[in-house]
């Protein structure tokens, strides 16, 4: 019995070693790059014998390993949820392809009265829901309602500055503040139709399951586990769009499965593609894909306090070891050669890291690291680490050795770290690498998390601001907001990174309405944390979306979770 | 009478062996296992590269004169790293089933034996440990072994992978003995000990363990091909060998994504840890036809 079994298992072996070899073509070449920001907004609609004139009709097919549960915005609680419902949700705005904001719904950016406080929205008038009904102010104001409930999973922050909402009448919109609440825009970014249902029982709408919008397509089927059917909204705002008939979301095993449906043409397009999975699709025919910076950065964030899990509320109390000396972070960051990485790593398809801010109407450039050992050992020496016999430097009997944390089962993230731990090696830093499942990673103080608890010397993940860096530089930089037991672990300041000036710039520009006075205080923050090295920013992190040639006008929105974004302008050529 | 018997001037272990040469399988596997040991043990001499030294500027070349199983994707060379990951795996491998066989064995042996109350808290414990689910307790252990901060069991040393597989892994075992156990105790040569003043443990270590080591040598070395792929799982989850120490369970995970452009990264550590537990299983297979008394050799 056991002979039958190892033979069919050296039978199936071989089966997998032939099919392998047969369809491989080995190469390292980087894959063939298109349009890695394309800025084209509209298509050029020409003459019938122009090969790039939109054609209408045709059944598009997206692909995803995920599954959304519910695709009401107030409910959504992953990516996928979000990227699914833009195919038919709107908002008054949208950001466009430059990261700014666009009127949508509204006739143009709302006015803001001389406080900041009153902003008023003037709609745009005859828009209709794709079941027919008008969209007015009601909507808005219920939408607000829905937000406000406690069913709601939206974040209230902004919100429950809202302190009155008025319709003057069906076209205007007036938003009474309590205080200035400087990223108001992003607040007025969805709506939910009024009809949907009431608030208290929001759980439970129909809705939930069969959504309707003003977006250019209407969810017609949905078959868990499988596929959603979206069709054209009859009442769409523009003319002769959407030019697609049907748009299909097939749910997919696997990212691996899907990359092999794109190549055999099963599917048009794949949602959530990876920087690791672009030599794989290098190797397809006719396959392409879309990206776009997202904001945010893969970093490396630098533990300033003791590295046993006490958690200190001021990490000059209890200093790292190796960590907190200033002299130390500005050698690792010289010893990083950051455009190595972004070259072969990401095979040329990615910026390196330079700024917090990189993207987006709020973006900061900073002048790039410098890559240089010996600069990197010469500050090494002068704070008082001496090379030891095996080539790591020591001070005072301790080692100058480290370790860097991330997420286990990330090829990328693999290739990463040892490819740090190498260049560290070569100034004489000794790099450990330790990976943890994300959950793990990811946990909170309250279930020994190690980022809240700051048992960690060196922590490898990505994250950034959105479009408004308002939240995330003030949860990620600002002293308020180190984790610790007294404040139940909130906060991601897990550096314990204090600057009393950035502090005083973040808390500033929250409360400033004028733009440009806001991005000036944000790039002087930007700057300061480069001068202080609580993270290094080793590259700018891309949403990828790969999809066959035919897929026409696909374009990626700089707020990264609403694929459908530009949906209306989407065909297929034949 | 002067041609003595054939039987007469074996010893067991001679007859053993005879048998043992006859299976073909076990025979050829042994070699294969003989010459994988070798060059392991001599991988310094036969690697030609450093394992750790990465290239960056020579990623994924396929298998050459310079770099025989071509390079990974840091520009390490396959074939060294290879050499070096089989020293860890094959350790693991074999201190996993060590820790598993003895407890098992043991666990096995004492339940048979005395049954009654012993054989029903040693079986339930067994199918307690069957019954929970393998990663939780892997994750558990992991979050126990790194609060003991004790510098052996921290990450990069293999002993506590080894206890950690071995633990999970004695369950068959244990199972295996028991069941021999049980009909061996109320044979004749058992009681003839007994009824001689043999005390228990002169029982169980000299005549019983004796008998039962055909089975414990079966699920040994199916244990030994377990524990080398369970390896890579255990740094999964953040203890274990972590990188950039190449052992074969990490060199395969996360290839998947290179098979196509670069099959010889995911094939050459798959070969390696195909062929060895192919070998082992055939081994396991002629020693058991070579133990088993009963057994009419093919």
């Amino acid at each position: 019995m056991r002979n039958r079994n190892a033979f069919l298992f050296l039978m199936l072996l071989i089966a997998f070693l032939l099919s392998a070899c047969g369809s491989s073509t080995p190469t390292s070449a980087p894959p063939a790059s298109t349009a890695p920001q394309s800025s084209s907004t509209e298509p050029p609609a020409q003459a019938s014998v122009d090969p790039n004139a939109p054609i209408s009709g045709g059944t598009l097919i997206f692909g995803t390993p995920q599954e959304p549960a519910i695709l009401n915005t107030l409910l959504t609680s992953s990516s996928i949820e979000d990227a699914v419902t833009s195919l038919f949700v709107e908002g008054l705005v949208q950001v466009n392809s430059n990261g700014e904001y666009e009127a949508v719904l509204a006739e143009e950016l709302p006015t803001v009265s001389e406080d900041g406080l009153v902003i008023t929205w003037k709609l745009r008038k005859g828009i209709k829901f794709s079941n027919g009904a008008e969209f007015t102010c009601e909507d808005v104001r219920f939408t607000l309602e829905g937000v406000m409930s406690d069913l709601s999973q939206v974040s209230t922050s902004g919100y429950r500055d809202i302190e009155m909402l008025e319709c003057p009448d069906p076209y205007t919109v007036v938003a009474t503040f309590s205080e200035v609440y400087a990223p108001y825009m992003r607040l007025f970014a969805y709506i939910v139709p009024r009809d949907a249902g009431t608030v208290d029982e929001m759980e439970t709408w129909a809705y939930n399951q069969k959504p309707w919008g003003t977006g250019p397509f209407v969810l017609e089927e949905w078959t868990p586990g499988d596929h959603l059917t979206f069709v054209r909204n009859p009442y769409y705002r523009e003319e002769g769009k959407p030019y697609l008939d049907k748009v299909i979301i097939r749910i997919l095993p696997s990212r691996e499965v899907g990359i092999q449906l794109l190549g055999t043409g099963e599917i048009h397009a794949l949602w959530d593609v990876t920087e690791a999975d672009l030599p794989a699709l290098a190797n397809l025919q006719k396959v392409k894909y879309a990206a776009t910076v997202t904001g945010e950065n893969e970093l490396l964030v630098l533990n300033f306090g003791i590295n046993d899990g006490s958690a200190p509320a001021d990490p000059s109390a209890a200093p790292h070891p190796i960590l907190s000396d200033l002299r130390v972070r500005q050698a690792i960051q010289y010893a990083i050669d950051k455009q190595q990485i972004a070259d072969t790593l990401l095979y040329q398809n990615v910026k390196p890291g330079t700024t917090v801010l990189p993207a987006g109407p709020f973006a900061c450039p900073q002048p790039a690291s410098e890559f240089n050992p010996e600069k990197a050992k010469a500050l090494l020496e002068e704070a008082g680490w001496k090379v030891g016999a095996d080539g790591i430097r020591e001070k005072d009997g301790l080692r100058l050795s480290l370790k860097i944390n991330s997420t286990s089962g990330n090829l990328l993230r693999e290739q990463t770290e040892q490819v740090l731990a190498e260049m560290l090696k070569a100034v004489g830093i000794e790099l450990t690498i330790e990976n943890l499942p994300s959950d793990v990673f990811f946990a909170g103080g309250e279930s020994d998390g190690l980022r809240d608890m700051g048992k960690f010397d060196i922590l490898m993940y990505t994250t950034g601001p959105g479009l408004d860096p308002d939240s995330h530089l003030y949860s990620n930089y600002t002293s308020y907001r180190i984790p610790t037991l007294e404040n139940d672990w909130s906060g991601a300041n897990f550096s314990r990174y204090i600057n009393q000036d950035v502090d005083q710039w973040i808390d500033e520009a929250a409360v400033t309405t004028d733009f440009a006075t806001r991005k000036e205080l944000y790039c002087k923050v930007a700057a300061q944390i480069n001068k202080d090295i609580p993270r290094i920013y080793l590259y700018e992190r891309l949403s990828i979306t790969a999809h066959r040639e035919e897929f026409r006008n696909l374009r990626i929105s700089p707020s990264f979770v609403d694929f459908a974004w530009g949906a209306q302008d989407w065909w297929l050529s034949k | 009478m002067t041609t003595p018997t054939l039987s007469a001037s074996q010893s067991p272990w001679q007859l053993f062996w005879r048998r043992f040469r006859k299976h073909v399988m076990a025979m050829f596997s042994l070699f294969l296992m003989g010459l994988i040991s070798l060059l392991i043990a001599f991988a310094p001499l036969l690697a030609t590269q450093d394992p750790m030294k990465q290239n960056l500027r020579n990623r994924f070349q396929p298998p050459s004169a310079a770099h025989w199983m071509g390079t990974d994707d840091l520009g390490r060379d396959l074939w060294t790293r290879i050499l070096y990951g089989g020293r860890i795996s094959l350790t693991v491998g074999m201190l996993a089933m060590a820790v598993s066989v003895v407890l098992g064995s043991l666990i096995g042996l004492f339940s048979g034996y005395y049954g009654g109350w012993i054989d029903s808290l040693l079986m339930r414990l067994t199918e307690i440990f069957l019954s929970i689910p393998r990663l939780f307790v892997l994750i558990a252990l992991g979050m126990f072994l790194r609060s003991l901060d004790l510098p052996n069991l921290q990450a990069g040393s293999f002993f506590p992978i080894a206890l950690v597989i071995g633990t999970l892994s004695w369950m068959g075992t244990a199972r295996m003995v028991r069941a021999s156990t049980l009909a061996l105790r109320e044979r004749e040569f058992v009681q003839a000990c007994r009824a001689l003043g043999g005390s228990d443990w002169r029982i169980l270590f000299q005549h019983i363990l004796p008998n039962v080591a055909s089975p414990i040598i079966v699920s040994a070395t199916l244990g030994l091909s377990g524990a080398i792929i369970s390896e890579s799982g255990l740094s999964y989850l953040g203890f274990g060998v972590q990188l950039p120490t190449p052992t074969w369970g990490n060199m395969l995970s996360n290839t998947q994504s290179q098979m196509t452009t670069a099959p010889w990264t995911a094939i050459f550590p798959g070969m390696m840890i195909f062929l060895v537990v192919i070998s082992i299983n055939y081994i396991g297979d002629g020693l058991r036809d070579a133990l088993d008394p009963r057994h009419t050799p093919r």
